[in-house]
């Protein structure tokens, strides 16, 4: 390796530690690599900056960020936590299923774990503990659930991943479905079995039959949201595309017309603040774009390509150290930023191993998911040590067993791809 | 005096942004809903609201940078100030210096590249609209980003200057 790449390694490495804007770490490694190691001009990368832009498949990430958006700011979680109650709220350890179930419907009309660690863990914890259930148990699996709001489509990681590798979007949405069903049952019997020989907590009585009907009556225009995005997607009544679009319109309309939970106003803000968080998402991959650039001038991940495959010779071994590479990198860095990062780097290794390339972009979900919940730097370790006031410590220690979990589903899939390719291949015609 | 300038500054600023963003995030949404009913009801679409897209792209991503400025809201990985908070107020001063490098490169190479569109009258394809329009977006965003910086290191200092007061 030359000795350039470590200075530039160390520029990007330095920038993002000092808390420079990501995507300006990634634009000064790629002008100061072309500028300063080859002959081409400047304006390149000016040019690559712009050109990343003028892409017609971005616009799914800022509908698909308004539509979760207008969802978090209306009515609707409520909604949805309330249907969730009344049909699983009645089992032993029910409220904290009700909660798991609530961020998997969350998680089908959000594409963020953030946004929904703020929308339901915060709404969650309180009433957990309202009804006696332990402060650890309710923080450790509502800190951890919202990881399904990445890995149930749409996913803005996912998004972002298919425009790197041109693989099909809808396709690599199939992919969560089944981990995201794995991670809501696995939670569900956990806490079930937790609970099962308690009576320390409050445990709901069976609702009845009016009350269910009441919860689904209210919660209909809601629950129809994750129906359009889903069954729109994988019926091929829409592309992506389409679907963020119509969820978007549809959410507007629900919420402005027949909850009557938004004013004009909140109309106005909610919209400008979806543009904002857009741009601050899509600058990286303007940013990334540039880095790549530079990259490919060089042919850098070819070269790290050869240089992997001279050292590992089977591919298991390989997915192995990316599931722990990934596992410390998604503790330092955000979802996004890694996905954007690593992905070009990644990608002619996975041609040398013969992994599926949508295969591999679930994998890199969910192991960059967890990072967001891993001790010490995990960012939703954070926030709900913020909304229970309680230090990192206790949460680390809260998460654990939840981690173990999803640090299964993660081997389970690691290692059976026919498992996360059933969907895409059995509902897409996915050939690969 | 310099705090007058830059509220009025932030004011101008942030009622652009705003509507700008609003606007343009409605005309693509109304744009390609439209499209959608037009596919399944006439089986029919507008050829130019692809390239509206990309237009409201480009545009809502650079202009909504400036406003992700002032509100803190720019991604970074900020692990480094969880584990040593002292670091907080000399990395944030080095972060904005780099924000206020990265400004003027992107204002002097966008300008060079707006004069070379204007030079060679290129228009898009459907809207024929001028290239330099478009072009133009990246000087403004880095205007725009070293106003909203030098507005926020104003912030920060004012911020530590009360806190020394009150010790």
């Amino acid at each position: 390796m030359e000795s350039y790449y470590i200075i530039l390694l160390l520029v990007l490495l330095g920038g993002l530690a000092t808390t420079v804007p990501v995507f300006m770490a990634l634009f000064f490694t790629g002008i100061i690599g072309v500028a300063a190691f080859t002959d081409i001009p400047l304006m390149i990368q000016a040019q690559a900056l712009f050109r990343s832009m003028d892409k017609f498949t971005l616009v799914v990430v800022l509908f698909f960020i308004l539509c979760g958006n207008v969802m978090t700011s209306g009515s609707i979680v409520e909604k949805l936590i309330r249907m969730a109650n009344v049909t699983v709220g009645w089992l032993s350890g029910g409220l904290a299923m009700a909660g798991v179930i609530a961020c998997g419907l969350f998680g089908a009309i959000s594409g963020s774990t953030v946004a929904t660690v703020v929308a339901i863990g915060g709404f969650m914890i309180p009433a957990l503990m309202d009804n006696k259930y332990d402060e650890k148990f309710a923080t450790g699996i509502m800190t951890t659930s919202p990881i399904l709001g990445v890995i149930i489509p749409p996913s803005i990681s996912m998004i972002l991943y298919s425009m790197v590798t041109s693989c099909s979007l809808e396709s690599l949405f199939m992919t969560g479905f089944l981990p995201g069903m794995m991670i809501i049952l696995a939670f569900s019997a956990y806490s079930f079995f937790y609970f099962r020989k308690r009576t320390d907590y409050v445990r709901a009585p069976l609702p009845k039959f009016k009350e269910v009907v009441e919860a689904y009556k209210t919660g209909f225009w809601s629950l129809m949201l994750p129906v359009i995005i889903f069954g729109g997607i994988f019926s091929g009544a829409f592309t992506a595309n389409e679907a963020a679009v119509v969820a978007s319109v549809y959410a507007f309309a629900v919420e402005i017309f027949i909850h009557r939970s938004m004013k004009w106003n909140q109309v106005f803000r909610i919209t400008v603040n979806s543009a904002i968080t857009s741009a601050t998402l899509l600058i990286i991959v303007a940013g990334a774009t540039v880095f790549g650039k530079y990259l490919t001038l060089e042919a850098i991940p070819m070269k790290i390509a050869d240089a992997v495959v001279s050292n590992i010779t089977q591919p298991w071994v390989f997915l192995l150290a990316i599931n722990i590479m990934l596992l410390i990198v998604g503790m330092f860095i955000d979802i996004i930023s890694a996905t954007l990062i690593l992905t070009p780097i990644f990608l002619p290794i996975l041609y040398e191993f013969n992994i599926d390339i949508l295969h591999f972009g679930l994998l890199m979900t969910i192991n960059l998911g967890i990072g967001y919940v891993t001790p010490p730097m995990g960012v939703s370790l954070y926030i709900t040590g913020a909304v229970t006031n309680r230090d990192l410590v206790y949460v680390s220690r809260a998460v654990m067993p939840f981690i173990l979990i999803q640090l299964v589903v993660l081997a389970i899939l690691t290692y059976f791809p026919d498992l996360a390719l059933w969907a895409p291949r059995a509902f897409m015609g996915y050939e690969g | 005096m310099l705090a007058k300038i830059l509220n009025g500054l932030d004011r101008a600023l942030t009622y652009f942004e705003d509507w700008t963003l609003f606007l343009t995030v409605m005309a693509g949404l109304i744009s390609l809903f439209v499209n959608v009913v037009l596919r399944y009801a006439f089986n029919y679409s507008l050829a130019w609201s692809e390239e509206l897209i990309r237009e409201i792209i480009i545009y809502t991503t650079f202009i909504g940078c400036s406003a992700a400025i002032k509100n803190r809201s720019m991604i970074k990985i900020d692990a480094l100030v969880q584990l040593i908070p002292k670091l907080k107020m000399p990395l944030g001063y080095f972060s904005h210096l780099v924000t206020l490098a990265y400004a003027v490169l992107i204002f002097y190479l966008g300008w060079k590249m707006a004069a070379v569109q204007v030079a060679t009258f290129q228009k898009t394809i459907i809207l024929e609209i001028p290239l330099v329009f478009l072009f133009a977006i990246l000087p403004l965003m880095g205007a725009m980003m070293f106003i909203r910086t030098i507005q926020v290191m104003y912030w920060d200092w004012l911020e530590a200057k009360g806190e020394e007061k009150e010790k």
